[in-house]
């Protein structure tokens, strides 16, 4: 086997090569599932950002609305643009107590109106770093380079997201989403990356678990 | 050819300078063109100063060099995007000048940014870039010489911190972010602050000199500090 070809087989190594992830899915239903007329309308996903120390990753709320299957996601910006100044992160509505409040300003309810959304998922939560360790030193020389040691880090992706009713004004109910794990990178001239993909199993298995939430399937067994 | 010692003493050089390099940022920026907010019936007249339209903040970072951060035209293109919404009708100037008589104006509008800070994640061994704003809008009676009001005015925004991202990048989505807070504030609370806004003219019309019949110039009167526009 020639040096290219064994490169490029540790690279497809690599890339197929996964850490293991553990992940839990709870729900709890506050109120009934979605009608089969009421999932025609379109729904929005929206990220909480109002938080001190953290705020909800807009990969994560993009990639939990490409993931929903049941029903058409109107895009976070521009239910955000449309509906400006009322879902900024200082004066967005905390709760479903502020929505008769919001939906008083005739101007708010024509706009949603308009747009068709129904309901309104809030995801709630952050991908941390929460451990790691080891090292790896690499060097290049003029006859060539490499890399040698061991580094690993294990990640923690906890989510919650809240389900709103937009023209009853009431939480339907909540689904929380966490996922850890633990990846590795060992080095022995080449760096082998073996990524645990935390954030986008908790994506995965909320949106999976939105799905059925929404649709009224009764919750799956994670 | 030069020797080796050489070409590493120019590297070394080279990545030592790199440090003092200086960051420009400028802010550019689109905002929603149709708040939905309630429309008072009030022309307003806006003065956009030169200082106000060119706003560049320079800072130095410690081991993180110079940055410039160009935020003049990314908050007229706000306030532009804002006031039509809340107002009837939007007139600019570039100077503070009494209106005409004939003009349709009740109030000049005199936006100034105070202050603007920012920090960046080596500073507050955070994941964020982060953007403060602090505002004044100064408001006047046609006249142009009474003022009303100063109305405060905050906006915060923050980016995280992007592996892939540059930090030019992150900062101005951070400044955009705070501009939007700061629009989204006056937009929702100044609307709301009309029974005080009224009070605050009243207190003003009637501290304000007479008629020209002594030539005498009369003091100012005081303006009322809309302290805290939340009702």
């Amino acid at each position: 086997m020639n040096t290219v070809a064994r490169a490029m087989l540790t690279i497809a190594s690599a890339l197929t090569l996964g850490g293991c992830v553990s992940a839990t899915i709870e729900e709890v239903r506050t109120g009934p599932a979605a009608s089969a007329l009421a999932m025609e309308s379109p729904i929005v996903v929206l990220g909480r950002r109002h938080n001190n120390g953290y705020e909800t990753e807009s990969q994560f709320v993009d990639c939990v609305g490409k993931n929903l299957k049941a029903t058409k996601v109107l895009p976070e910006q521009q239910f955000v643009d449309a509906l400006y100044p009322w879902f900024e992160p200082r004066t967005a509505p905390l709760g479903t107590a502020d929505l008769p409040r919001l939906f008083a300003n005739e101007a708010v309810a024509k706009r949603v109106e308009a747009l068709g959304v129904r309901y309104l998922i809030w995801v709630d939560g952050v991908t941390n770093t929460t451990d790691q360790a080891g090292s790896m030193t690499c060097t290049i020389s003029p006859g060539g380079g490499g890399c040698f040691g061991f580094v690993t880090w294990a990640r923690d992706a906890s989510y919650e997201a809240t389900v709103w009713d937009l023209e009853t004004q009431q939480s339907m109910g909540r689904i929380s989403s966490d996922a850890s794990g633990t990846s590795y990178m060992p080095a022995m001239v080449v760096p082998v990356p073996i990524i645990a993909r935390v954030q986008a199993q908790a994506c995965s298995g909320l949106a999976n678990q939105l799905d059925a939430f929404l649709s009224g399937a009764p919750p799956e067994a994670s | 050819m030069a020797p080796r010692w050489l070409s590493t003493f120019y590297l070394l050089l080279a990545c030592t300078l790199a440090g003092c390099t200086t960051t420009a940022v400028t802010v550019e920026a689109t905002f929603p063109e149709r708040p939905v907010v309630q429309q008072l019936p009030l022309a307003v007249s806006v003065v956009y100063t030169d200082a106000f339209r060119n706003y560049t903040l320079k800072e130095s970072i410690p081991q993180r060099g110079d940055w410039e951060i160009d935020l003049g035209a990314a908050q007229v293109t706000l306030f532009r995007a804002m006031l039509p919404a809340i107002f009837t009708e939007v007139r600019e100037r570039e100077t503070l000048a009494a209106e005409p008589e004939d003009s349709p104006v009740d109030l000049i509008l005199a936006p100034e940014l105070l202050d603007m800070q920012f920090s960046i994640p080596f500073q507050t061994r955070s994941n964020f870039f982060e953007v403060w704003l602090k505002y004044e809008v100064q408001l006047y009676e046609k006249n142009g010489k009474t003022l009303v009001a100063r109305y405060p005015l905050t906006g915060y925004g923050r980016t995280r911190d992007g592996f892939l991202d540059s930090a030019q990048v992150a900062i101005e989505q951070a400044a955009i972010t705070a501009l939007r807070d700061a629009g989204a504030f006056f937009a929702i609370e100044f609307p709301r602050n009309q029974d005080q806004l009224a009070a605050a003219r009243a207190r003003a019309r009637l501290a304000a000199p007479a008629p020209p019949v002594d030539p005498a110039p009369a003091p100012e009167p005081a303006p009322t500090d809309l302290e805290d526009p939340t009702i």
